[in-house]
């Protein structure tokens, strides 16, 4: 009987299946279609995120005519953007110390940058090309809770463009003044059932041009990039991997003891393999698994008195040596995370993050260090009422570095007075654990073929030695913010306004210079102010972005301010005309604290681009213009432009 | 087992008789040809049946002996358009038939009631969403008579700059091209084309426009519970409704009324995709009230 049932069915399904055309199984029968946009994958609306946040999408990107991707983030308002050398960008969200980006956390689809060994972000160094951007959100607030440790000040999130959007075949070339000369060729593909983009770059630049003193500088970029990412979507699953290389050298300005140039050669590489599914349409899961390597080449000679290297009975009064500042990192991350729906009410997300870290440094640590972290996650958002939602958050963490357990709480309330308008309140702590430099550091220079020799001795170390302190603890951030947002869609028309007050403490100020290296957690900082972002689009042909923040800071030392704006504005606007033509103005300008004597960045950039449309192949050709108002120098005071009038020419096909 | 459904159909078919019986005046015969036997299609049926003074005989798949043939041909869906030729009937109506694939079995005695809602439908409602703020309205199509629908739209709705463009359904080339067009535009509007939106496409779609902060709208229920943002759609029981409806016309004048779209329409909305894009959208029922200009 059940053979014979089985057979039945066996035998329905088949002619069932034989005598239906497609339209058959769509007949009022909606389970024939997936859900692909289940409860459990779609993103909250932004009227509901718990933190400030801001957005440069892709045409923005575009209409900026900005080369460089942290030079996006003066579009964001707070944030300070400065070059410590052309190729060397720091970013911040309220500036504080701009010795390094190590209080920003910043990912590439899921991928965080850091590089913990050197503790820090190096902009230069991220295998991608701005044109493979699709959109950046930047989370303005300490977001500890959902994405880690350094996600201190903020987060940056950098979101690739999918191959499925890739042109099959796109080139690019670039030209300019101060030496730049780019090029870009992407493929976009089929391969095995998924989709692939692949991106070759080659970009170069001759950095700022002069010093102080109008003698050029040595601070030039040439670098090569490989950038590769495949989706392949299956049933109720994802795939996405994605990998990168990037080789290069970068020029440094000689130091007054120098005799060969202090160049650096870079070579990096990233492999990220990331998987997820849906376990019904209420559960999602996802796992990641990311790896990247650095290896740093800086090797060069130098003549020094002998007594520097600790040979002062040494008859020469000057010596030449070797000194390198080689460094290698790697660092692995896992990661896990599953996002419930429980009811239309009630959404859960949490998670857990391992990360190893290694480096090896001859001249940072004498040797290496590792660390390792593990941080476990978990974030609700709840519909209390019609009115009222609320987020709760937290992160616990352990690193291996400090030894201790730190527990990252954020909690949140919306109120909605109509589907428009949103008030928003939000606490936040975040800590930033103490890096590997900090804490291990063992920094000399190991002086090698010491040329002439004393009684046979070819190496020596450099008498001045920095260490690190064991007992640094983390800093700590506790952000208070009220925020309105207002999205008047039928005019295209979004608004957010926000007050805030952060009372950061335990900071570790001093530079990481080896001459004054004494990390201590002896520092803290109050910043307060308002920021505000207009967005309005009235049409496919209109853009206007605007953002303006106030920010009063107090604190113990002024190394805390040194990267703070005081006041910070940018505007863009684009305008699209007979239907092939672009027009784009954007302003930026940013004034320090009085501390350093209210510096300013003024720049103005202009950009005009044309597209021909010749049988399926667009042709673009660009062209950007960048006018700097202020004849200061930029963040460093030895960054200097010959030319308040900068130009660059672009000439692009998609086919 | 088997026994068992095959007397459950009997059943059925013998209940609707029954209900037909009822009417004592001597009445039509309609004979409805289903495509396949399952719970919707026979809800259709029995709302077919349900008070009237015609008689309903229902086949699944097959035409009845042409010795029992009745005075008019239901069919349901595009798959038994053929039948239109092959039946002789003094009136043969499809339902639920495609207009583009229903156009060659165009006659003088066949009518039917479409399964798509027509393009100016469909824009009638993105506009009531919009309401009116510029934007570009992007179509992919395979059949010319989706743009040529689009087409006499244009000079209605100056606001909005309509991207058509054919693309012929042949995979990942395809899908490439319409990510091509989901990008310089701001809403995508699906044409009833199963070529172009399917099971296997409907996620690649789906996902660019949601990356890309557009929206699709259309063509039915089915990819709205997907994630599309809205469609205009027309409920089983709306079907039901304009059969009997066409069927009475005929009864009362002779021949049956034009082949149409379904009169009778609602609107729906996926409430998850609109709140995640932010976007800020009347009830349905405001909306309908919109498109019908009330």
């Amino acid at each position: 009987m059940a053979d014979a049932t089985r057979h039945f069915l066996l035998l329905l399904l088949v002619a069932s299946s034989a005598a239906t055309l497609p339209s058959h199984a769509q007949l009022w029968d909606n389970e024939a279609l997936p859900v692909v946009l289940t409860p459990a994958r779609l993103k909250q609306s932004r009227s509901e995120v718990p933190a400030s946040v801001s957005v440069i999408d892709r045409q923005m990107i575009i209409a900026s005519g900005i080369r460089r991707i942290p030079e996006l983030f003066r579009l964001i308002p707070g944030t300070s953007v400065g070059a410590r050398d052309g190729w060397n960008h720091v970013v911040s969200y309220h500036g504080t110390n701009y010795r390094d980006s190590r209080r920003m956390q910043v990912l590439v689809d899921g991928r965080s940058i850091y590089q913990a060994g050197l503790a820090t972000v190096n902009w230069n160094d991220i295998p991608l090309a701005i044109e493979d951007i699709e959109r950046i959100e930047v989370v303005r607030g300490p977001s500890t809770a959902s994405y880690g440790a350094n996600a201190f000040l903020g987060v940056i999130n950098i979101i690739t463009r999918h191959p499925d959007d890739a042109d099959k075949l796109y080139l690019q070339a670039r030209k300019g003044d101060n030496q730049v000369e780019d090029y870009l060729l992407s493929h976009a593909g089929s391969f095995e059932g998924g989709k692939y983009r692949l991106s070759l770059q080659s970009r170069r630049d001759d950095g700022f041009e002069v010093n102080r003193d109008g003698e050029d500088r040595r601070d030039s970029d040439n670098s090569d990039t490989l950038n590769l990412r495949y989706e392949k979507a299956l049933d109720q699953a994802n795939i996405s991997l994605a990998m990168g290389y990037k080789q290069g050298w970068v020029t440094d300005d000689f130091a007054d003891i120098d005799v060969t140039s202090p160049d650096t050669r870079h070579r990096n590489h990233f492999v990220s393999a990331k998987m997820s599914w849906d376990l019904s349409k209420d559960h999602h899961q996802h796992l990641r698994i990311d790896y990247s390597g650095q290896k740093q080449q800086k090797e060069w000679q130098a003549v020094l008195p002998p007594a520097f290297i600790g040979q002062p009975t040494h008859p020469s009064p000057l010596v030449r040596v070797d000194a390198n500042e080689n460094s290698r990192q790697t660092r692995q991350d896992i990661e896990f995370q599953d996002t419930m729906v429980w009811s239309p009410d009630l959404k859960t997300v949490a998670g857990i993050h391992i990360k190893h870290n290694r480096v090896s440094s001859e001249t940072y640590y004498d040797g290496s260090r590792r660390s390792d972290s593990i941080q476990l996650f978990a974030n609700a958002e709840y519909r209390i009422s019609d009115h009222v939602t609320g987020n709760v958050g937290a992160s616990w963490e352990r690193d291996s570095n400090d030894n201790k357990d730190h527990l990252s709480p954020r909690v949140s309330l919306h109120y909605h007075l109509n589907n428009h308008h949103s008030f928003r309140a939000v606490y936040s702590e975040a800590v930033r654990s103490p890096d590997l430099l900090e804490t291990t550091a063992d920094w000399t220079y190991r002086a090698k073929n010491i040329t002439p020799t004393h009684n046979g001795q070819t190496t020596g170390e450099y008498v001045v030695k920095a260490t690190g302190n064991p007992d640094l603890r983390a800093e700590k951030i506790s952000s208070r913010e009220i925020g309105y947002y207002a999205n008047f869609q039928h005019i295209g028309l979004q608004w957010d306004i926000k007050l805030f007050r952060d009372h950061l403490s335990n900071l570790v100020s001093d530079s990481t210079a080896l001459d004054k290296f004494s990390p201590e957690n002896s520092n803290r900082l109050r910043q307060q102010g308002i920021e505000t972002e207009l967005d309005y689009r009235p049409s496919p042909n209109w853009l206007f972005h605007a953002s303006y923040a106030y920010i009063n800071s107090d604190t113990t030392t002024q190394n805390e301010e040194s990267f703070t704006p005081s006041n910070n504005f940018s505007a863009l606007l684009s305008y699209k005309f007979l239907s092939n033509t672009q027009l784009s103005l954007s302003r930026y300008y940013s004034q320090n604290t009085r501390r350093r004597g209210k510096n300013t960045f003024s720049r103005s950039d202009l950009r005009l681009a044309h597209t021909l449309n010749l049988r399926g192949t667009e042709v673009q050709l660009a062209y950007v213009a960048r006018y700097q108002h202020d004849d200061n120098s930029e963040l460093l005071s030895d960054n200097f432009y010959r030319e308040e009038l900068r130009q660059l020419f672009t000439l692009s096909l998609r086919y | 087992m088997k026994k068992l459904l095959k007397g459950l159909q009997y059943a059925l078919l013998l209940l609707l008789a029954v209900a037909a019986y009822g009417s004592d005046k001597p009445s039509l015969k309609v004979d409805l040809v289903l495509p396949v036997d399952n719970v919707s299609l026979r809800q259709l049926a029995s709302e077919i049946a349900s008070p009237s003074d015609y008689q309903l005989q229902v086949y699944i798949n097959e035409l009845p002996d042409p010795t029992q043939a009745g005075d008019v041909l239901l069919l349901v869906s595009d798959g038994l358009l053929p039948m239109i030729n092959s039946a002789h009937y003094p009136a043969k109506l499809a339902l639920y038939a495609n207009s583009v694939r229903f156009s060659p079995y165009r006659a003088e005695n066949a009518s039917a009631v479409y399964s798509d809602q027509p393009i100016a439908r469909q824009i009638k409602l993105i506009d009531a969403i919009l309401k009116g703020k510029p934007a570009r309205i992007a179509m992919a199509w395979e059949s010319p008579s989706y743009h040529q629908q689009l087409h006499q739209l244009t000079d209605q709705y100056p606001q909005y700059q309509f991207n058509s463009e054919q693309i012929p359904a042949d995979g990942s080339a395809s899908q490439r091209k319409l990510n091509r067009l989901i990008q310089r535009s701001d809403v995508l509007l699906a044409t009833p084309e199963q070529n172009l939106y399917n099971a296997a496409t409907i996620r690649g779609v789906l996902l660019a426009t949601y990356r890309h902060q557009n929206f699709l709208i259309g063509p039915n229920a089915g990819f709205v519970s997907a994630g599309a943002l809205a469609s205009v759609v027309s409920k089983p029981s709306d079907y039901a409704a304009e059969a009997k409806a066409m069927i009475n016309h005929y009864r009362d004048h002779g021949r049956l009324p034009m082949a149409r779209y379904p009169q009778r329409y609602s609107i729906t909305i996926n409430r998850n995709v609109a709140d995640s894009l932010g976007l800020v959208i009347d009830d349905e029922q405001s909306l309908l009230n919109t498109l019908r200009g009330q």
